[in-house]
This record gives structure tokens, sequence and C-alpha cells, in this order.
């Protein structure tokens, strides 16, 4: 597994050009809304003296009274979200598959190449994320609509609310659980549409047969995956907790902070790509390097 | 035969004596008898109650002596009768909603609804006596809904005169509700608050006659009751914990698995009490004060918080308002199914709310227990009609939950200080207010039952209490202190009315200020409780302009040599009253060589130019630049500054932009 781990990480490092890429993609959409901010607090607070309580701490009253002046123009921004969202997740399923590819292919292969290639699959590989994703759906209704349904009731029969919130956190986990061998399931059906061109259907299924052998090692590499995401965005909000974005100079260290993690989050990604597919050539050979 | 008697009687002696040492030691624990009564005590009660946790079902038997303290004969007695007000869903506590507190009441079983029923009525009157069965009825003074029986009258056969006393003995079940609000059961907990058929205020009303002040319940409405002392004799069943208002006298354990325990307390409106079998009793003591908690079982780990928050508030009303007088306090905790019946003030008994795991840097619970336990100052002891003016202690409940909250935990940050959002409670209840969809949507000082559920907090709690901070940061704490002080010194263990209260701030005003400031902070607080009007200051604009160099031919035809003149600016700032409550306030004018001036402006215009001619440009201004007056809806157009923040503007961008992103990612694990 360590050496699994080490072979990802010496992939994600050596992709850094397509994790730029993918980056910069990614923040250019936000940018779209960025500027937006950007110009409603420019316009409707920057002008205010209170504001500078804002830059040493966090101030509830300049932020509320901003909320009540302003909020109507603030949720407007955050209602382009519903279209954006939609747009990036298009974009992601390229994007995220351009990654597996560059995987599965020689590290010196071109993002163009990667970008021409992904063209051609797309709309299998967008097939296959639709069916994925409908999954996901159905199993996130079957964990908690049963919950949303009765948590009024079982608040009332339990004779804690400790219970309660056992049941949420159990099924919590349990969701997430199901999302991640999803995630794996999506990510090794990919793999196989790309390295065999079989059909979707066979892509499906035998991706799942692959799951079933590598499945330990794959959900404790999906684990470790998430561990450290919670790791660092704890971490990121004790750093912020500590010292604050206080200053020009904090502001400034604090923005590459900031990216930093959303660049790292691209490259764990992209680590978790490269060892899934080598778990999965571990057990079968079929996957050669696509040239 | 001697040795007999003899052993007999020291068997008795020192029975005696264990008796009477375990009643000293009861009474050293806590002493509910005052040497000298604080307050009118004009209805005493004695009730003996016995609970039947199989059925719900309670039954009681009072004695109530009322001593008539007005100038006017009485011909009738007004009870309130607070469990019929879940009766059914016509009452007018229940009528026209499906859900209280998000729980629906539409589906309840029979056996869930509750009631209280008055079998036998024997009164006791200048020798003479009788039944008083057939001379009551079910009134609704308020709303005229024939359904409502939470009033219940009884004729009196003969009028009670002035001083005289009247003794009733009253025999009365009630069957306990499953809660829907306060009073019920919920599993093995139950809350027994206004349990009992108590009589209503005999005052003198807004027209100056004397009548009974006994109003329906509604679903906004708390309580008014009068001065008395309580006996309470309470059978239930052993498994059950107790806290109740008042002390604990004597404890019996009876045959029949059942244990009755009897309380004393003195010169209050009301008695309370709680039982819960799966939970924990906690004691302390706070300056000869014992205190009491019971807590769910699974809140044990937050015993600490509990206990520490109201030794705190114990000791900063202490220093801030006056003495608490009485032996001990109940802290009450609803486990979370019961919650319905928490977050309530009883005289020495108070019930709160929790959750299980909160935690410690969001500080709901202490929040509750201050403004509770404020409650045993203004609602207990400074007895306003909760009814009919509920601004009055719910106003000052929060006002000092505020600066008890921030001060034991420190501004800014006192009611959650979590992964960077902080919050002070101060901040929350001015927010609550100014926060409204329509601040102006009515006035403060009405009677409970006028306030729809949207507006009840914002105006009674909030803006009150904002206006309160207000007024102190007009004025200074140790003179707010001092004006409360006098409040509550003059009106404890009464029955004061909002004009009472305005009466004393006059008063107060007139002797610690000078005239035009008294009037203007008077002003200030009835224009807060009485009128609907909205406080809005800002600053519009700003501008600067080089003065023109002299031109042309001076008086004695000479050419204006320009190296002699001194460069100097027009300035101007425009000012606004944007809402339409007037109010005299500060402008603070900063210069760009750093100089300021401070201007008084009286805030009556619509819009105001100040003129400068200066040296130097205005950089900025700012109204009330102390932020002395929250009132004001809006705090970020105060002030106007030409030199723009932009750390602030790439401080917030770059964390939206941060946040955006890692949504963006997360979501695209799905895909």
């Amino acid at each position: 597994m360590m050496k699994l781990c080490i072979q990802a990480w010496k992939c994600g490092i050596e992709r850094w050009r397509l994790i730029l890429q993918v980056y910069l993609i990614q923040l250019i959409l936000i940018l779209f809304l960025g500027f937006q901010f950007y110009d409603l607090i420019n316009t409707n607070l920057s002008h205010s003296l209170e504001v500078e309580k804002l830059v040493t701490q966090f101030d509830y009253t300049v932020f509320s009274d901003f909320l009540k002046s302003s909020g109507k123009q603030l949720a407007n921004i955050l209602t382009q979200l519903k279209y954006l969202i939609p747009v990036w997740l298009l974009i992601a399923i390229f994007l995220d598959s351009c990654q597996l590819l560059s995987v599965m292919s020689n590290k010196n292969t071109s993002t163009i190449l990667l970008f021409q290639k992904m063209i051609n699959h797309f709309a299998s590989i967008f097939k296959i994320v639709f069916v994925i994703l409908v999954i996901s759906i159905i199993w996130s209704l079957l964990v908690f609509l049963p919950l949303v349904l009765n948590l009024e009731k079982m608040l009332e029969s339990f004779s804690s609310e400790k219970y309660a919130l056992l049941i949420i956190l159990v099924l919590f986990i349990l969701w997430i659980f199901g999302i991640v061998v999803l995630f794996v399931w999506s990510v090794l059906t990919r793999l196989e549409l790309l390295a065999n061109g079989s059909s979707i259907f066979n892509s499906l299924r035998i991706a799942w047969s692959k799951f079933l052998v590598i499945r330990g090692n794959a959900l404790f590499f999906m684990l470790l995956y998430l561990l450290i995401h919670v790791f660092v965005f704890l971490l990121y909000l004790f750093i912020e907790g500590k010292s604050g974005m206080t200053s020009n100079l904090l502001i400034c260290i604090f923005i590459i902070l900031q990216q930093s993690i959303i660049i790292f989050r691209i490259q764990l990604r992209l680590m978790v790509y490269s060892g899934l597919l080598e778990m999965s050539r571990m057990n079968n050979k079929n996957y050669s390097t696509v040239n | 035969m001697n040795k007999i008697r003899l052993k007999f009687s020291l068997f008795q002696l020192s029975f005696s004596l264990l008796c009477l040492f375990k009643c000293i030691d009861l009474v050293g624990q806590c002493n509910p008898y005052f040497k000298v009564p604080l307050s009118n005590r004009s209805t005493n009660y004695n009730i003996e109650v016995k609970l039947n946790d199989l059925d719900k079902t309670v039954t009681g038997k009072q004695t109530v002596e009322f001593t008539n303290q007005s100038e006017v004969e009485i011909n009738t007695l007004k009870f309130y009768m607070y469990l019929n007000a879940f009766k059914n869903s016509e009452s007018s506590f229940l009528k026209g909603t499906s859900k209280i507190f998000g729980r629906s009441i539409v589906d309840k079983p029979l056996d869930e609804w509750g009631r209280i029923d008055i079998q036998k009525t024997h009164y006791t009157l200048d020798g003479y006596s009788g039944d008083l069965d057939k001379r009551m009825k079910y009134i609704s003074p308020d709303d005229g809904n024939v359904h409502d029986q939470s009033v219940l009258q009884a004729d009196l056969v003969q009028p009670l005169k002035p001083k005289a006393k009247i003794r009733l003995d009253i025999e009365w079940t009630a069957k306990m509700p499953k809660t829907i609000a306060r009073s019920g059961y919920s599993k093995d907990f139950y809350l027994f608050c206004h349990w009992f058929p108590q009589l209503g205020v005999f005052e003198k009303n807004a027209s100056g006659n004397w009548d009974w002040n006994c109003h329906q319940f509604f679903r906004s409405t708390e309580f008014y009751a009068d001065f008395g002392v309580y006996d309470v004799s309470i059978t239930t069943d052993k498994k059950f914990n107790i806290s109740s208002s008042g002390c604990k006298i004597s404890e019996n354990e009876n045959m029949d698995n059942t244990i009755t325990r009897k309380f004393h307390l003195e010169d209050v409106i009301d008695f309370a009490w709680a039982i819960h079998s799966n939970s924990r009793i906690y004691s302390d003591h706070w300056n000869g004060v014992e205190l009491e908690m019971m807590l769910p079982v699974d809140y044990s780990n937050q015993a600490e918080r509990f206990m520490s928050i109201l030794k705190f508030a114990f000791s900063y009303l202490d220093t801030h308002v006056g003495k608490f007088p009485f032996a001990k306090m109940s802290l009450v905790c609803p486990p979370f199914y019961a919650l319905q019946s928490g977050l309530m003030e009883y005289p020495t008994l108070i019930t709160t709310g929790s959750f299980y795991g909160i935690p410690k840097q969001i500080r709901t619970i202490e929040s509750l227990v201050v403004h509770e336990f404020v409650h045993q100052y203004f609602m207990s002891m400074v007895a306003s009609n909760e009814k009919e003016e509920p601004w009055l202690d719910e106003g000052l409940a929060t006002y000092f939950e505020d600066r008890i909250v921030d001060d034991a935990f420190g501004k800014k940050k006192s009611l959650v200080d979590l992964v960077g959002f902080k919050l002070d409670n101060k901040e929350l209840t001015r927010t609550e207010y100014v926060g409204m969809k329509n601040p102006r949507e009515g006035i403060v000082a009405k009677p409970a039952w006028e306030f729809t559920e949207s507006n009840y907090k914002g105006l009674i709690y909030s803006k009150t209490a904002t206006m309160l901070h207000s007024l102190q940061n007009l004025l200074g704490e140790n003179k707010i202190d001092k004006f409360i002080q006098s409040y509550f010194n003059e009106w404890k263990f009464k029955h004061p009315r909002g004009n009472d209260f305005m009466n004393e701030l006059k008063s107060f005003l007139t002797n610690e200020v000078d005239s035009t400031k008294a009037e203007q902070l008077y002003n200030l607080v009835y224009q807060s409780l009485y009128q609907a009007k909205i406080f809005d200051y800002s600053v519009e604009q700003i501008s600067n302009e080089a003065k023109p160099q002299r031109a042309g031919i001076l008086d004695n035809y000479s050419i204006p040599n320009h190296d002699q003149d001194v460069k100097l600016y027009s300035s101007e700032v425009h000012v606004q009253r944007l809402g339409d409550w007037i109010f005299p306030v500060e402008l603070l004018v900063r210069f760009e060589d750093g100089s300021t001036k401070l201007i008084h402006w009286s805030g009556e215009e619509g819009m105001k130019q100040f003129h400068f001619e200066e040296k130097t440009k205005v950089i900025s201004a700012q109204i009330d630049p102390e932020d002395k007056v929250l009132l004001d809806l809006n705090i970020n157009n105060n002030s106007l500054t030409l030199n723009k923040t932009v750390a602030y503007n790439n401080k917030f961008t770059a964390k939206f932009v941060f946040w955006i992103q890692s949504l963006f990612q997360t979501l695209s694990f799905l895909v």
C-alpha cells in the first residue's frame, strides 16, 4: 500500500501541468461569481468605516446589517450557482476523465492530446456518470428519506436524542461509504472504457467485478483520501482561527494558502486515479498504457 | 411499669429531639421563612396533590385564603384554569393552529388532551359558609370564545368587604396533557405550572376602577397572579426525582410505593414543580442560597456549564440590580423530547433547554439559563403583568441576558465562538429587531395577544432590550444600573405597569442628568415602546473642492498675490435621516491631516449639509461614532470614507472564492 501511495504521489507530481490547467479552468469559472461579489462589497460596503472592524475580526453586526441592506444582491449572485453548478459538473466530467486518461497515458502526453481524445469518449463517459449519478441519488434517498420522514417521531420515541444523533451519524457514514463505492466503481468503469473500449454496460459490469477484487485496498485508499481532506480543512480552519486575515500581508499569505489547498485537492484526485489504476493493474494486466 | 413509662418517655423525647434536629437540619439547609413579609400576601394557598402516573391524573385539595386589599366590595372571584387551555382544539390557546412548537396537535388521541375540573368549592366568609359549586361558570372576557375554559368565575353569595378574608376549600382533579406548551407530561417527565385553580389579581385597572385582572390564556401570553404564601404537599411515585419552587420541609415514604414531599414558599406569585425519573439532581450553594438542578442523565457532562453560569448570573444581578432574598433556586432542564416544557420562568424555579453534545463554543445553554434566571427579578419579584405588558419583564430579562452572557464570555464572541464564526448575545438581540422584515410593524407596549408569531420576539424582547442597551450607552453603565436598582427597589413584590416604569425613569433622569438630555433620553425610551418609528441616519456624500484663488482687481487696486494665499478646501458632508424617528446625534468628521471635528446635529432635518472650509480635505464622516444608538437599523450607512478599505474587499472575496471552489470540488466527487 505504501508503494502504491508513493507511486500515486509521483504520478500527481509528474502531471503538475495538467493539475494547473484544471485549476485555472475551475478558477476562471468561479471568478465569474468572484468579481460580482467583489463589486457588490466594493459598492455597498467598502465606503463604510464599519468595514475596518471586519478586517481585524469577524463582526456579526456589520455582517448582518450588510445582509439586510444588500442581501437581495448577494442572493442574486448565489442564485447563479444554480446554473453554474451544472455547467461545472459537465466540465468536471470532462476534466476528471482527462485526468484519468492522463494517469493511463505517458506522463509527457500533452494536454491538448488528452482533450482531443476525451472529446471522442465524452458521450460514453457522460452516460456512465449519468448512471452512477442516478444510483447516487437513489442511494441518498434510500438512506436519508426514511430519516427525514421519521426524524420527528424518532426524537419523540427515543428516550434520548443521543440515539437519534447516533443514527444520523451511522447513516451519514453509511451514505459516505456508498458514495465512495460508487465513486470507485465510476472510476473503474471509466478506466475500463478508456482502456478497452468496452460498451457502457460491459464496462459497468467488468468494473464492478474488479471492484469486488480490490475492494479492501480501494476502500482503504479512499479512506486515506477522505481523511487527508478532513485534515487539510481542519488545519486550515485552525490556522485561520489562530492568525486570521488581519493585515495585507496575512491576506496575501492566506490567499496563497487557500489556492494551494485547492490545487492540492486536484492533485489528490489525480493520485486517487493513479492508485486505483495501479490496483486494477496489479489484479488485471488488461490496463496497458494508453498512447 | 414506671420503667416502661420512663423508657417510653425517653423514646418520645429522643424521637421528638430527632424530629426537631431533622427539622432544624432541613431549615438550616433551606429556610423559606421570612421574618417580615416581603409582599402583601393577599392570596395564600395550601395544596395537597397526588399524581397518578398511570392515567396522568392529579387529584388536589386546596385551601385558598384571599384577603380583599382593595377599597371596594368584591362580588365575584376569578380563577385561572390553565390546563383547560389544552382541553380541545377550540380553546383560545389552540384555536387557529395545527402546530405548536413545530409539533402537530391535530391527530392527538383523546387521552393526550388535558383539563382541570373543580369538584367542590366550599367557602367561609364572615362566619358564614357554604358551597359555591352552582355559582361557578367559565367566562371569556377577552375574546368571547365560548369553547374556552381557561377562566372560571365564581359569584359570591355575599360580598367580600375591604380588608375581609375569604377561605375557599376546593377539591379538583386534573388530567395532565401530553405536553403542548409548558404544563404536561412527555414520557417520564412532567412539568406542573399553573396547574391548580389560581386566583387572578384584584387591582385597579387602566381606568382606575378595581377589578379582577384575570385574562384567558393565548399562545403568546404568559402569566400574572398575586403574591402569597404556598404550602404544597406533593405525592408521586418514588421513582421520580422532583424539583420545585420553595424549600422542602419534609419527605415521607408511603406504603403504596409513593412519596410525599412538602414544600413551603413565601412572597411569590406562583408555585411550579417538575418530576423526571431519568434525571440527576445536583446541589450547590451561592452566597447562602441553595441551588438545585434537575438534569436528564444524558446531560451530566453539561452540569458544570449550567451551574457555573447560574452562579455567575446570581453574582451579576446581586451587584447590578439587588439581592435575591429566597433561600433556594431550582433549575430544571427537561429532556429534549419535553422541550415544550422548557424555557420558562416561575418563582424560584426556571426551566431551560439543551441538546445532547452541544459544544462549549455554542453557549445557548448559558444564554437560556441567564434569561430565565433574570426573570426571578423581573416577573417574579417585580411582578409586572406578563399578559398585558410583556415587554416589562421580557425586555429587561433580554437586556440583562445580553449583559451577563457578554460579561461572562466576552464581547463579540459570547454566544458563538466556533471556527471563526463569532457572535455575541447583544448582537443577536439587536439583529432580531433590526432584521425584522418591517421593524415598524407595531408598538412594543401592548398586550401579548396582539402580537403575531413573527413580530412577538423582535419587538417585545429585542427592541426593548436594544433600546435599553442604547440608553446604557448614552447614560453610562453606572447610571442605568442606578435607575434599574431604583425601579427594582421601588417595585419589588408589587405589580408595576408600564406607566410606573416610565414615571420612575422620568424622575430618575430629572435628578441625574440635565433637563435637555433627560427629555431626549425619556423620548428615546418612550418612542421605542409606545411608537412604531424607525431610526436610521446615514452619511450620504462627502465632497471636497479646492477654494478658487482670488482673482480680479482687489479693493486697493492691486492684483492678488497668489504666493501669499493659503490653499483652502471647501468641503461638504451630506447627512440624511432615513427614518421617522428624530434623535440628536453626533457627527465625527475626520480630515486628511488627522484632525477631527465632533458636531452635534439635532437630527430633525430630513437632509442636512455641513460645510467646512479648512486647509485640509474631509476624508470621512461618521454619525454616532461610538455606536451608542443600537436602534439604528443600519450601522453600516452611518459612516462614509473616501479612503476605501481595499484589504477588506480582497479578504472576503478571497474567502468567497475559496469556499465556492471547495464546494465545486466536493460536488465533482459525485461525477
